[in-house]
């Protein structure tokens, strides 16, 4: 899952950084308002955790400005603030969550997933697409119950696919969601992914849509694309 | 006791009293006025009888004599005539000789069986009349007069009373309108109180409240400001120490240390901000002698402050430094000189010089800093010594130039700033000389 994360303070913003990684979170750092316009235009990320005191405003201005602009993309605010009116006024800037620092690191990483699985209206902790579940948090697959040993990349390559729930991800959107701007990509990197997947769970498990990108194939035995809503 | 009962009890005893007066003197002239009046019509009456026996012939006087001619007696009235020799000749009451028997001319009062009479003698040639009146029917005619006065009187009181009452709370109206304003209003509602409609008595009073008002207000905004910058600036070491010892704690090798010297790196941060919180409030509480202080060399300060911000390679000072002493003690003026040095090699260009002037000026020893590097907006200059102001450079704790100001101040010095011409930033110093 990709993320922005725009911190002015360099040692919370690399702290900050290097937690989320530690849950398969990638995670682009900007210091000003400014940045973060230019890096939402640049790439589509799953969710922001944005600083209110910001060395060119504040973030919840940016937050408004959003909103208007019509950008749903979920929204974790971070403050020094604790008083109620501050935090009520986060959240009806548009804010989804608002975490007062210092904050747990657990807890900012359950709650980025609660956004993530709200805006993607899942409603139980785990993914789940016909025989196959990834649970987020844990960080572990499994098919039909047994647990699949997949690498780093690899899950993270699966989560987006089914968080995106049968729709088609282009390369670079998939791209995206496995690395940050500094990370070096080599260029069948993900292919190598796409095949290590297939492999594990069946060929069919991502359907290759010439010319558009991939998306979570039928997998045999089980045609619904949905499992996790109940009938 | 409340402005209104105040109000209508002072005019309301002064009302009644002037009423009461003017009631007093009207009864009394009224009663002379009656008395006068009631004796004219008493003695006209008498010359009214002396004038009908003028036209009765003296013959028929002269016959009946002997024989008292007796008129049927009126309730309360009474007349006789008689002779100057005494005899009576006509008229009623004949019993009440201690009355009509009156031998002077003129007015005189009489009692008989008990009751007061009003008598009038006159004397015609040669007979005397003698008319009187009752005082009682007298009394009572005045009494009767007096109480058709007295009630216009009485209603005239009421109701000026109740045109006061009425008056009064008309005219203190807008207090009322502006205590339920204020009674209404909520506990924490600083803003300022509508001045349209009030009377000019009580407005300057509102203005003078208003302005309190807003003193109250911006010194609430301020204080709110600092509570947040202090959160701020206490909160982000504590969240990055905090994180990074998370992350220490589930992973190994090199990230592992890399999280520990982070972790600590944060700690060194937190430390510095608390110091110099902690020294800018023992600055703001306590008393910086002026005068009772020893003399401290301004080169030896400006040494130690060099020593302890490891800037002395890129300082350059006149002379004329050491010359000088300052009304400061040296643990104070070493605190300032090292905060402006840390703020002249952070906001200065790296590896340019930091020139140090010191002169005396007024009775003042000015000391300028002086750094290279970009110029400041003006804007920007007078946020700079605001708490926890920290312009584009990060690692400060933003109260550096705070405390020196706040030192300066209270030793009845100064601190200016200036960007421009090259200069990146001129701190001058003014201290009292020792």
């Amino acid at each position: 899952m990709r993320v922005l994360l725009v911190e002015d303070d360099a040692p919370v913003a690399a702290g900050i950084e290097a937690g989320l990684a530690l849950s398969d979170f990638v995670v682009d750092i900007v210091t000003t308002l400014d940045g973060a316009r230019g890096a939402l235009s640049a790439i589509d990320y799953d969710a922001a955790v944005l600083d209110r005191r910001l060395p060119d405003g504040d973030g919840l201005t940016l937050l408004q400005q959003w909103r208007r602009a019509g950008i749903a993309m979920p929204v974790l605010m971070l403050t020094a603030r604790d008083a109620v009116a501050s935090r009520v006024e986060g959240l009806q800037g548009g804010a989804d969550d608002y975490l007062v620092k210092p904050f747990d690191l657990d807890e900012l990483t359950a709650r980025l997933q609660a956004l993530l699985r709200r805006s993607a209206g899942q409603v139980d902790r785990s993914l789940r697409h016909g025989r196959l579940a990834l649970d987020p948090v844990a960080r572990s697959v499994t098919l039909d119950g047994a647990p699949v040993a997949l690498v780093r990349r690899e899950l993270m390559l699966l989560e987006a696919l089914m968080r995106a729930r049968g729709r088609i991800l282009s390369a670079d959107q998939l791209k995206d969601r496995l690395y940050g701007i500094d990370d070096e990509i080599e260029s069948n990197a993900l292919n190598v992914h796409i095949y290590q997947l297939r492999r594990k769970l069946g060929r069919e498990v991502i359907e290759t849509v010439r010319g558009v990108g991939y998306r979570l194939g039928a997998l045999p035995a089980d045609e619904r694309l949905h499992g996790d809503i109940p009938s | 006791m409340s402005l209104r009962l105040r109000l209508v009890a002072t005019l309301g005893i002064t009302l009644m009293l002037l009423w009461g007066l003017t009631a007093a003197w009207s009864m009394r002239d009224l009663s002379s006025q009656l008395e006068r009046s009631l004796d004219q019509r008493l003695a006209q009456s008498a010359r009214m009888v002396a004038g009908l026996l003028d036209r009765v012939p003296a013959a028929a006087w002269d016959g009946e004599m002997g024989e008292t001619s007796t008129i049927p007696a009126l309730e309360g009235v009474a007349c006789r005539v008689s002779s100057l020799r005494g005899q009576v000749v006509a008229g009623t009451h004949p019993e009440m000789n201690d009355v009509l028997a009156v031998d002077d001319e003129g007015y005189s009062y009489r009692d008989h069986n008990g009751q007061r009479w009003r008598v009038y003698t006159l004397v015609d040639d040669d007979k005397r009349i003698t008319v009187a009146d009752r005082l009682r029917e007298r009394e009572s005619l005045l009494a009767q007069v007096r109480r058709a006065a007295f009630y216009p009187f009485l209603l005239a009181s009421i109701g000026s009373l109740i045109a006061l009452w009425w008056g009064v709370t008309r005219g203190l109206s807008p207090l009322s309108r502006l205590q339920r304003r204020l009674m209404s209003r909520d506990h924490d509602d600083l803003s300022a109180l509508p001045i349209r409609g009030l009377p000019g008595e009580i407005r300057p009073l509102i203005d003078g409240f208003n302005t309190l008002l807003a003193r109250t207000r911006r010194m609430l905004e301020l204080e709110q400001r600092f509570t947040d910058d202090a959160a701020h600036e206490l909160r982000t070491p504590l969240t990055a120490i905090r994180t990074h010892l998370q992350i220490a704690r589930r992973v190994d090798g090199d990230p592992h240390q890399q999280a520990m010297q982070q972790a600590e790196a944060g700690v060194a941060r937190l430390t510095k901000t608390l110091d110099q919180l902690l020294l800018l409030a023992r600055m703001e509480s306590e008393e910086v002698a002026q005068g009772s202080v020893d003399p401290t060399r301004l080169g030896e300060a400006l040494e130690a402050a060099m020593v302890e911000t490891g800037s002395r390679e890129r300082c350059h000072w006149r002379a004329s430094v050491d010359r000088l002493h300052v009304a400061l003690s040296g643990e104070l003026l070493v605190i300032a000189l090292r905060n402006l040095l840390e703020n002249a090699m952070r906001h200065g260009l790296p590896d340019t010089p930091i020139e140090i002037e010191a002169q005396r000026m007024n009775g003042l020893a000015v000391i300028d800093i002086v750094n290279q590097g970009e110029t400041i907006p003006p804007e920007q200059i007078a946020r700079l010594t605001e708490r926890f102001h920290r312009g584009n450079h990060p690692q400060g704790s933003g109260l550096g130039l705070s405390i020196v100001e706040t030192i300066a101040t209270r030793a009845g010095g100064s601190l200016r700033l200036a960007s421009g011409d090259g200069i990146g930033l001129r701190v001058t110093l003014s201290l009292p000389l020792a």
